[in-house]
This record gives C-alpha cells, structure tokens and sequence, in this order.
C-alpha cells in the first residue's frame, strides 16, 4: 500500500502544471459555492459578503507570514547557540 | 457503591514499571490505561470517599460530566501513549510517564484544593524527567527551567489555596463566580493559567516540549495543558481575562509556529495556540462556548499527539526534527507521512476530521455571543493554523527538497498508535455525536451546514494560496526565536555577569579589608580580652574564692562543738528576728 502512495505522489510531483490547474480551479469553485450558500445565521457584516473568507484567509495569511518573517530577520531570530554562552 | 480510582491504578503500574522488564512490562503498560480506560466508562456520578484529615475535608474522588469527559481522553491518550513507546527500554521513561498521567487523573477528579494541589505537584515533577531523559545538556537545562517555572506556578497556587482557606475556611473545589473573585481566586487562576500556557507565562512550553524524550513528548502534549484546561472550566468559567486572553494566545502561537524551525517545536508553539481557543471558550462562558472549549481538547489531544507521534518518529529514524535538515521524505516513511498530514488537516479543521467539528464550536460560541472581535482572532489564528502545521510542516518534512537522509518508517507499535489516533479524528469528524454526548452541557450545535462548509472550504483553500505565494519565503532558517523566557535565561545569565564583574569583586575587597584591618583588630582585641580575662575577671572570681574560703575557716572556728554555746547563739539569733519584726 505505501509503495502505491509513493508513486501516485511521484507520478502527481512529476505533473505541476495540471495539479496547479486543478489547485486554482477549486479555489474558483468554493468561492462559486459561497455565492450560491445561503445564510441563515449572520454574526456580523462580513457573513454577508461573499467570499469575505476568501480575501480574510488570503490576506490574513500574506500579513502574518510576511510580517512574522520580516520582524524575525529584524529582531526575533538569532543564531542557534544564543543562549549558550551565557549558560555555560 | 465504591469506585476504583484511576490514579492509584497508575500509581501501582509505576511501580511494576519500575520492577518488571520485557514482555511482563509491556503488557502491563497497555493493560493499565485500559482497565482505567474501561472503568472510567462505567463509572457514575458522584461524590466518593470522603475523607477528615488534620482538620479537612478531602474529597479524593467527585465524579460529574465535565470530569468524565477528560477522564475518558486521559486514558484513551495513556494507552495509545503506552502503545507508542512500547518498544522504549528506558525503566525511567515509562515510570515517569504511568506517574505523569496519574497526576492528571488525580487532578481531574479532585474534589478539594489540597488533594488537587498534592497531584498537580505529582504532574509537575514526574513530567520534569520525560524531558530530563532525553539525557542531553539541552534537555537537562530545559528540565531544570521546566521544573522552576512549575514550582513557582505551584506556589502562587499553593498561596491562593491558603489566602481561601483563610477566608473562607472552605476548601472545596469547584465553581468561583467572576463578581465574587478576590485575590486568593485570582492567584489560583494564575497558577492553573501557567499550566495553560497563557502568555506571558507560557515560555515554558517550547522551551521544554521540544527538548523531551520521543515518547515523553507524546504524553507531555496531552496531559499539563489539558488538566489545566479542565481546572479552569471547572472553577473559571465565564472571566472575561480568560476570553481575551486565549484569543490572544490562539494568534501568539501561530505567528512563532510560522518562522519556527524544529518540528516539535512548531508543535509546542501550537499547542499554546490551540489550547487558546479553549481558553478562550471558557472565558466566555456561555453553553456552547464552554461544550467547544471542553470538545475542542478532546480533539485537540488526539490530533496534537499523533502529529508529535509522526515528527517525533522523524527525529528517533531520521535524527532530526529540524525542517532545514529534512525535506523529501515521503519515499522512506510513507506510514509516518500519512499520519503527520491526517494531524495537519485535522488540526487545520478540515471537514470530516475532528478539528472541524470541535474548533469551529468555539468560534460559534463566540460568534453567537456577539464578540466579533475575538470570533475574527479566533479565524485569523485557523489561517495561521492551516499555514504552519497544515502546510509548511509536511511540506519541508516530506516534500521540498530531498534532504537524502537514510530512515524508514517507524517500529510497528509506534505506527499501531498513530493509525489509532488518526482513527479518532475522522471518527469524530465523521461521527461527532460520540463526542457530543459526553460534553457538559446539551448540545444544540450542527457544524456540519452549507455556510459553515463554505466559510472552511474558503480559508483552508486561500491559505493554501498565500502558502503557494509565499512558499520560497516561508523556508524554514537555523535560528533561534526570541520569546519571553529570554528574561529568565537571559536576566539569570546577566546576574552570573553583574556577580563575576560587580559582586565577587566587591567580596574580595570586603576580605582583604579584614584580613588586612579586621585581623589584626580581632588579634589586638583579643589580646585585650585576654588580659582584662586575667586581670579583671579571673582578679574578682578568686577573689571571691578566697573570700568564701576565709570565711569558712571562720565559721569552722566559730563551731566548738559545745552544744550550750549553739543553743545561746540560736536564742540570741531568735531574740535578734523578734526584735527585728516588732519594730518593722
């Protein structure tokens, strides 16, 4: 059985192009399938706007891995052995 | 009607881990997470063996809905634990781990502060050695300030605990009102809270989950954040603190999850997050919110222990859990992939998984209690979710970039318990009502409609979509990440500094002055003594001596023996006393 999934996975490694096709054609989809939703339980505006989820997820996600990643070049990050100097 | 307390049955499997080697120890490491695990789901209601002890009143055992369901997790998460490290030979590990999880238990259906606070302390100390074990220098450090952090938690509790019994003369344990919270209620709040891993006093968690035995990791995952979890709902359900404060930890993880580098550490990180959103639910307080909070562990402890299953079998086959070291596993381990990516969706609450059925009850809860914003930081932190654990751990572990480590899949007991833990979070995706019925309160919840699988289907798809953006800027790097235990690590190491520079400096000049100045001092001092001894002291002690000697020489010529001349003396001395009194 695992030596199946690894050549399904090589054989799907080996085709970007269509799996990226089909990896944007789902995106297109659930946002089609959130026009058509309806809404009966509205918590506050943004349940009324279709595809609120969509732009929340992909702007949430652009905000945090930029921002986490500029302000861990800026100041978080440090080498490996930070603390072990100061520990010996 | 009597009841075998769980806790105890861990206690005696401890000691025969302790004793027993091989085959004999194994079957004892399974069969007593499932005997306990088998008697919990019978056990009934109620209050047992109360007992007097020095003036308490100590309640071992209260048994109600909210204790049976983390008594159910508990030992289902014991056992697949036990089956996980079955193959360990480390006596140490295992005892460590049986006396770990009667802690927990011994917690859980506590029915006083004092019993509560002896197996909370239990917790804290056998814990302490699953990442002592490990038996590196990193490990041990991370024990030690593992061990302090808790011991100081387990004084702010003690302090609380006192503060009530002072007060109130009341120790039992069970729910404290938010308008009728005084100070002995908030320093127990705290120290269940640092047990939480609330921030600011969370540092503890990455800092020593990481550094843990592999299978020390697994039972850690589950037990301290969790019986801390349940405490809370117990006494502090409905603190807006709380509310605030785990919609602030469910962001606070997953943004150090996102540059983190050590897969178990990406795992620490979530667990702070995901732990959150329970706090979260607790602190609004309301039916739905706290059902979500209480589902939300139970799921939360089968999927977070099968992922620190899967990366912690990546560390014992391939030697490293670090994702800039790994890449392109998917050939050699297979099995382990499989169980690590069920772990990402279902903490990413994929539909049909576990995390979709229990995560999205508390942002409901949220939501139809109007808290917009905490229900918005509850969502934002399912992006960051999907983005670190449902995405970038098995992409950098499995695929990427082929990093040619020589592993294999794990040892086949180390699989039986990861197809276990990946079994219940499609169960539960599938078929929530099992869970469902355990929670507290009655449950009115569907998460399975069109608008629910819309809004999911939207974040986990555009995630994706920022992580295809970002994917070349997302490589994991070797670094460390600043977190709040740089004060504790950072500040002790400054105080060895300022002491070699300012304070030993100051000691030796402090000595120098004395033998220079104070020794000699002492010396001519002493010789003074010495003299005034001889002359003064020694001068009024014989002098005395001699006294009392003259004296008696005196007296012993006054005695003649003439027994007429003594009756004389005694009239005269009597007629001396008479006068004496009748003129006073």
């Amino acid at each position: 059985m695992s030596s199946a999934l690894v050549r399904m996975i090589d054989r799907l490694r080996e085709r970007p192009d269509r799996l990226r096709a089909v990896f944007f054609g789902l995106l297109g989809l659930f946002v089609v399938y959130d026009v058509f939703t309806p809404r009966h339980e509205l918590h506050f505006w943004g349940d009324r706007v279709r595809g609120f989820w969509a732009l929340f997820a992909l702007l949430g996600g652009l905000v945090m891995a930029k921002g986490m990643k500029g302000l861990g070049h800026l100041w978080l990050m440090k080498p490996e052995g930070f603390y072990d100097r100061e520990e010996d | 009607m009597g009841l075998m307390h769980p806790a105890l049955l861990f206690v005696v499997g401890a000691a025969l881990a302790a004793v027993l080697r091989g085959r004999p120890r194994q079957v004892v490491l399974v069969a007593v997470p499932l005997v306990a695990f088998l008697s919990v789901n019978a056990m009934v209601p109620g209050t047992y063996g109360t007992l007097e002890y020095l003036g308490f009143r100590l309640v071992p055992a209260h048994v109600d809905k909210l204790a049976l369901v983390f008594l159910n997790v508990f030992t289902l998460m014991a056992l697949i634990g036990a089956i996980y490290g079955l193959h360990v030979e480390d006596t140490g590990q295992h005892v460590s781990a049986m006396l770990y999880v009667a802690g927990s238990l011994g917690v859980t259906l506590a029915g006083d502060y004092l019993t509560l606070f002896v197996w909370w302390e239990l917790m804290a100390f056998a814990s302490a050695f699953l990442v002592f074990l490990r038996r590196r220098q990193a490990s041990v450090r991370a024990g030690f300030r593992y061990l302090l952090v808790h011991t100081v938690g387990g004084l702010v509790l003690m302090a609380g605990i006192f503060l009530k019994w002072m007060k109130t003369g009341d120790l039992s344990f069970g729910p404290i009102p938010a308008d009728t919270a005084d100070l002995a209620a908030y320093l127990i709040l705290i120290g269940f809270a640092l047990n939480a891993a609330v921030p600011p006093i969370h540092a503890w968690l990455p800092d020593a989950y990481p550094e843990a035995t592999v299978m020390g990791a697994v039972f850690m995952c589950a037990f301290t954040t969790k019986t801390a979890v349940y405490v809370l709902a117990r006494a502090f359900s409905g603190y807006e603190v709380l509310a605030v404060a785990g919609a602030i930890m469910t962001i606070y993880g997953v943004l150090y999850a996102i540059i983190e580098n050590d897969g178990r550490r990406i795992l620490a990180y979530h667990i702070v997050s995901q732990v959150g959103y329970m706090v979260c639910g607790i602190g609004i307080g309301t039916a739905l919110a706290v059902n979500g909070a209480v589902a939300h562990a139970y799921a939360h402890i089968l999927y977070k222990a099968l992922l620190f299953m899967g990366v912690g079998a990546v560390l014992e086959m391939a030697g490293t859990s670090k994702l800039s070291e790994l890449g392109g596993l998917y050939r050699r381990m297979p099995l382990a992939m499989v169980a690590t990516v069920i772990g990402g969706i279902s903490i990413s609450g994929f539909p049909l998984t576990s995390g979709f059925i229990s995560k999205s009850m508390v942002i409901a809860g949220a939501g139809a209690d109007h808290r917009t914003v905490l229900m918005l930081m509850l969502s934002l932190a399912a992006v960051g979710t999907f983005l670190s654990v449902g995405v970038k751990l098995p992409y950098f572990i499995w695929f990427g970039k082929d990093s040619g480590r020589e592993c294999k899949d794990p040892p086949k007991n180390m699989l039986v318990a990861m197809g276990i833990a990946a079994f219940f979070c499609f169960f539960l995706g599938v078929y929530p009502d099992y869970l469902y019925r355990m929670l507290p309160f009655p449950v009115e919840y569907h998460p399975y409609n069109a608008y629910h699988l819309s809004e999911t289907l939207q974040l986990l798809g555009f995630t994706g979509l920022a992580f295809y953006l970002l994917r070349k800027k997302l490589t994991p790097e070797a670094k460390l990440n600043l977190d709040l235990d740089w004060f504790y690590r950072r500040a002790t190491a400054w105080f060895l500094r300022i002491d070699r520079r300012w304070f030993e400096p100051a000691n030796e000049w402090v000595s120098e002055i004395y033998r220079r100045v104070g020794y000699r001092f002492a010396l001519g001092a002493a010789a003074l003594w010495s003299r005034f001894d001889v002359k003064a002291i020694d001068g009024v002690v014989d002098g005395s001596a001699y006294g009392v000697l003259g004296l008696g020489d005196r007296v012993r010529r006054a005695q003649t023996g003439r027994l007429q001349q003594y009756i004389a003396m005694a009239v005269a001395a009597l007629f001396f006393l008479i006068a004496l009194v009748v003129n006073l």
